[in-house]
């Protein structure tokens, strides 16, 4: 299956500035692709004026949208980290046939939490039977597609993930245009579910044509998952932290239902999901460094101890790994920095472009600033995954989550003009904890390595 | 009297050899109390006593060497300057330091103790060629130092007398009671607990540095470092002891010769009981072939093969209808080598005329042997020696440990006995025939040999003599008369 890791290694470590550009380009296309084709498609959806097809009905295809994503990434998180584990264990002993089945299973673990979750959510909102078929399907749906963009991911195959979301939006698209005026909310949702059916079948089917297979499905998952339990508390309390938040407004007196029967809370929502585009800068760079210049001082560093290096080898390689997770959290300060400064700028124009709010302009600014220190909270939690220092990453996931959550009742008593500053606050202090911890850490790498193992 | 007696490897665990002597020591002395610290690998499996415990135990403690320890209590604060200092004085040859370790160290405290690592590099830096592997000093200081560090940090027991029966972990265990409680130490060594580790160190193919050592054109570091671990703890264990016993000449000119102050050294030799021996010499008879025997252990340093060739040898001249040969020992020590015996008796075509006995009284054998053999690579003193000699049988033996002493007699009135038997190069199963040969032929030097054996071994090595001795070594250094 071809990765972009070769091409992308080449694009970046070409000096031409051209083919640095593209490198990043391509980065930033595999890193935010399936999320832009998403707004887009929800854009254009608004834009297409489809008969019978009310705004009530597209704000509430937002939220069940919204929903979807955000439960089924929460519940995706039980699972990614020791997903990722596992299959890029069983490929490191060059166990391709293990990749196949080992997808089949997580995707069938995948579905059976989603699938409960979905039974608890709709015995919760009853909706009309035909919205909760059609909800139930796009749950269980993003959750398979979930489950596979793991996969691509560790198999480093983005063009795979991309195409298929080309394929899958343009369908959801089109069925959407016919199904909408048909059958109302249920046919858009039906529509969108669709297309991520269509998305995870591309992903499955490109899994099987590339790989063979021992079986038709494995739980290997579980058994890494049992013996690394701190990978199922860092997924999970990663992906929780990012939507505590949220939900914490969506319980709160601003929040408005939609006719989907779901809550939400457009005062905090809409400037949040504005800001999360600024992330991209950042995303890309966490990608690049963390896949590349970090990941190869990584690997030297251990293929070092593997061949019995000296230990002033073995310290010199120590303080490259330092180095490049220097360059790398003062690259994402910069560049997302330059980004983050110039939408809180760009602001009032934004704000007033797309017709928002006041309030959602305080939040915008706040979550710009939120989203900047949380990038660099991430970069830190997943250097620490990438150096399996699970306490670190246990303990700086679980206070994001913890602060996150605090940070979004607080500043939901302070008042509206507070809203987005909880989550600068969790991000920092995130950011705070960790970054010290690592860096210390990092500083004596060897030693941690070395006293780690004994008595091993 | 209370002897805290240390043993590591052997009793109660082992029988023959040291096990078999320490508990002979014990129950001779009904008047001492022993309380018994066996060293012992590991807990899994658990080791099954293989002697019933004397009245006069007043406890048997197993330690394990291999087996990580629950954590210890407030260590020194300083402990790791302490180790550091311990390292560079006996490099220089100097014990004492090692009265001031701190031992208490356990795995959680090794693994978050920036002070351990600390030393762990400084050490490295300071000792280590340049370009050494450090994963393979990691790994080595790891191995060498957490045994000691679980044999250190064992409960102590406050006794009148401690006694090691070998140098290196228990010799450090007992120097350290030494240290602890200002208790006189008495060590004995069997062989020679520190050149056995040798052999094995350099044998061995797990030790890392071999291709290093290759293209420096040097030594194995590695190898050399457990040397000299082995090294330190004979020299603490020396260093400590008050009295240092060996168990004949050669063996007490090594340990003078690798650090033991010669006016604590002294050779008190094995003994055995001869009412034990007396029916049987009594009842000695022919069986109309001729009967050659080896009573040990079916293991690889006894040597089985190079007998089981040189019986193949002897076979064929003799003719398998007049030849009977017994290996009386436990086969179960070593499955894979006790396999592969039966085969070679089976591909000799020797099956009837070769029996593997298994674990079982020597002494009826002894009634009908007309030779007994030992083709050992490494002994003491072997016990099988003098039981064959107390019961008038002539031996064919190879040269190790004292075994030309035994044969051939020591300098003086004891060589006037006359040999009992022949000495034999080490794995040389032509000389071994050639020996058994001569014998076969010769039935009134068989007799000679027999009766010079019996009579050495009335003289010099009867159980009660030992005993004495050890008696009398305890009461001096308790009293502080020796």
């Amino acid at each position: 299956m071809a990765g972009i890791s070769l091409p992308l290694r080449s694009l970046l470590g070409s000096r031409s500035f051209l083919a640095q550009a593209a490198g990043y380009a391509y980065s930033a296309l595999a890193m935010a692709g399936p999320w832009l084709l998403t707004s887009f498609h929800m854009l254009l959806l608004g834009r297409l004026d489809l008969p019978g097809i009310t705004l009530a009905d597209l704000q509430a295809f937002q939220s069940v949208v919204l929903y979807s994503y955000g439960g089924s990434m929460v519940l995706t998180g039980l699972l990614q980290l020791p997903a990722a584990r596992h299959l890029s264990d069983r490929l490191f002993v060059k166990d391709r046939a293990a990749v196949v089945p080992s997808f089949t299973g997580t995707a069938i673990l995948s579905l059976v939490l989603h699938a409960a979750a979905g039974m608890v959510a709709v015995i919760l909102l009853r909706p009309p039977p035909a919205l909760a078929i059609a909800e139930g399907a796009l749950l269980g749906s993003v959750g398979f597609v979930s489950t596979g963009m793991i996969f691509l991911g560790v198999l480093r195959s983005f063009p795979v993930i991309l195409g298929a979301f080309v394929v899958g939006i343009g369908t959801a698209l089109t069925l959407s245009r016919f199904l909408g005026p048909a059958l109302g909310l249920p046919g858009l949702v039906a529509g969108f579910a669709a297309g991520h059916g269509l998305i995870g079948a591309v992903f499955l089917s490109r899994l099987r044509a590339e790989f063979p297979a021992s079986g038709p499905w494995a739980f290997g998952v579980l058994s890494t998952a049992a013996r690394r339990p701190a990978l199922i508390v860092i997924g999970l309390a990663t992906a929780a932290a990012i939507w505590v938040d949220k939900v914490v407004f969506w319980a709160s007196p601003w929040a408005v239902r939609t006719a989907a029967g779901l809550w939400t809370c457009p005062l905090y929502d809409n400037g949040f999901f504005l800001a999360s585009f600024t992330v991209i800068p950042a995303l890309v760079v966490i990608f690049v460094r963390l896949e590349g210049s970090f990941h190869d001082k990584y690997a030297q560093f251990y293929e070092q101890l593997r061949r019995g290096a000296d230990l002033q080898s073995i310290r010199a390689g120590r303080a490259e790994i330092v180095e490049s997770f220097l360059a790398t959290l003062l690259r994402i300060a910069v560049i997302q920095g330059m980004v983050t400064m110039a939408a809180i700028l760009l602001a009032p124009l934004i704000v007033q472009h797309l017709g928002l709010d006041w309030i959602s302009f305080y939040v915008f600014r706040a979550a710009c600033l939120g989203v900047y220190v949380q990038m660099l909270a991430l970069a830190v939690l997943l250097s620490a995954v990438h150096l399996a220092l699970y306490r670190v990453a246990v303990t700086v996931s679980l206070i994001h989550f913890a602060a996150n959550a605090a940070g979004a009742w607080a500043t939901r008593l302070a008042g509206p003009e507070y809203l987005g500053f909880g989550a600068v606050a969790a991000g920092a202090l995130a950011l705070a904890v960790g970054y010290p911890w690592v860096r210390s850490i990092l500083s004596n790498l060897e030693r941690h390595t070395f006293m780690g193992q004994v008595g091993a | 009297m209370h002897v805290c007696l240390i043993a590591e490897g052997s009793y109660p665990y082992v029988t023959g050899g040291v096990g078999k002597w320490t508990h002979d020591l014990i129950v001779s002395l009904p008047e001492v109390e022993f309380t018994v610290l066996s060293l012992w690998p590991h807990d899994n499996p658990e080791p099954v006593p293989r002697y019933p415990t004397p009245a006069n135990v007043r406890e048997l403690r197993t330690s394990y060497v291999l087996t990580p320890h629950q954590s210890q209590p407030k260590p020194a604060r300083d402990q790791f300057a302490r180790l550091e200092e311990f390292h560079h004085e006996i490099k220089k040859g100097n014990v004492c330091p090692f009265a001031k370790l701190d031992p208490r160290i356990d795995l959680e405290r090794l693994k978050d103790e920036p002070a351990a690592w600390k030393l762990i590099t400084r050490l490295y830096h300071d000792y280590a060629p340049q370009g050494t592997s450090f994963p393979d000093y990691f790994w080595t200081w790891q191995a060498t130092h957490l045994p000691l560090f679980n044999v250190l940090t064992a409960p102590l027991v406050e006794a009148d007398v401690v006694h090691c029966i070998s140098t290196g972990y228990a010799g450090c265990l007992a120097a350290l009671h030494k240290a602890q409680f200002n208790i006189p130490l008495v060590t004995t060594e069997h062989g020679l607990y520190t050149r056995e580790r040798s052999q094995e160190i350099w044998d061995s193919e797990w030790i890392p540095g071999e291709e290093e050592a290759h293209a420096r054109r040097s030594g194995n570091f590695f190898k050399g470092w457990w040397n000299r671990m082995f090294q330190s703890l004979e020299r603490i264990t020396y260093g400590y002891s008050d009295r240092i016993v060996s168990l004949f000449e050669a063996n007490r000119r090594y340990q003078i010769s690798h650090g033991a102050a010669e006016d604590r050294t002294r050779v008190i030799p094995n003994g055995i009981d001869l009412s034990l021996y007396e029916n049987v010499r009594k009842s000695r008879r022919g069986t109309g072939k001729y009967h050659v025997g080896l009573v040990g252990r079916v293991v690889p340093i006894k040597d089985i093969k190079t007998f089981l060739n040189a019986c193949k040898i002897l076979a064929d001249r003799t003719g398998a209808a007049k030849l009977e040969v017994s290996i009386i020992g436990p086969k179960d020590e070593d499955p894979v080598y006790s396999a592969q015996c039966e085969e070679m008796i089976r591909a000799f075509g020797l099956g009837k005329v070769v029996r593997l006995v298994g674990k079982s009284d020597p002494r009826p054998f002894y009634e009908t042997l007309d030779v007994s053999v030992l083709t050992s690579l490494s002994e003491g003193q072997p016990m099988v020696v003098l039981e064959s000699m107390a019961c008038g049988i002539p031996v064919v033996a190879t040269e190790v440990g004292s075994c030309r002493e035994l044969l051939e007699g020591r300098p003086g009135e004891d060589r006037d006995f006359g040999a009992s038997g022949r000495i034999t190069s080490l794995a040389d199963p032509g000389e071994t025939a050639r020996a058994l040969l001569e014998l076969r032929d010769a039935p009134q030097l068989r007799r000679d040999m027999g009766r010079s054996g019996r009579r050495r071994v009335e003289r010099y090595y009867r159980h009660d003599l030992v005993r004495e001795a050890y008696l009398d070594l305890y009461r001096n250094l308790l009293h502080g008369r020796d």
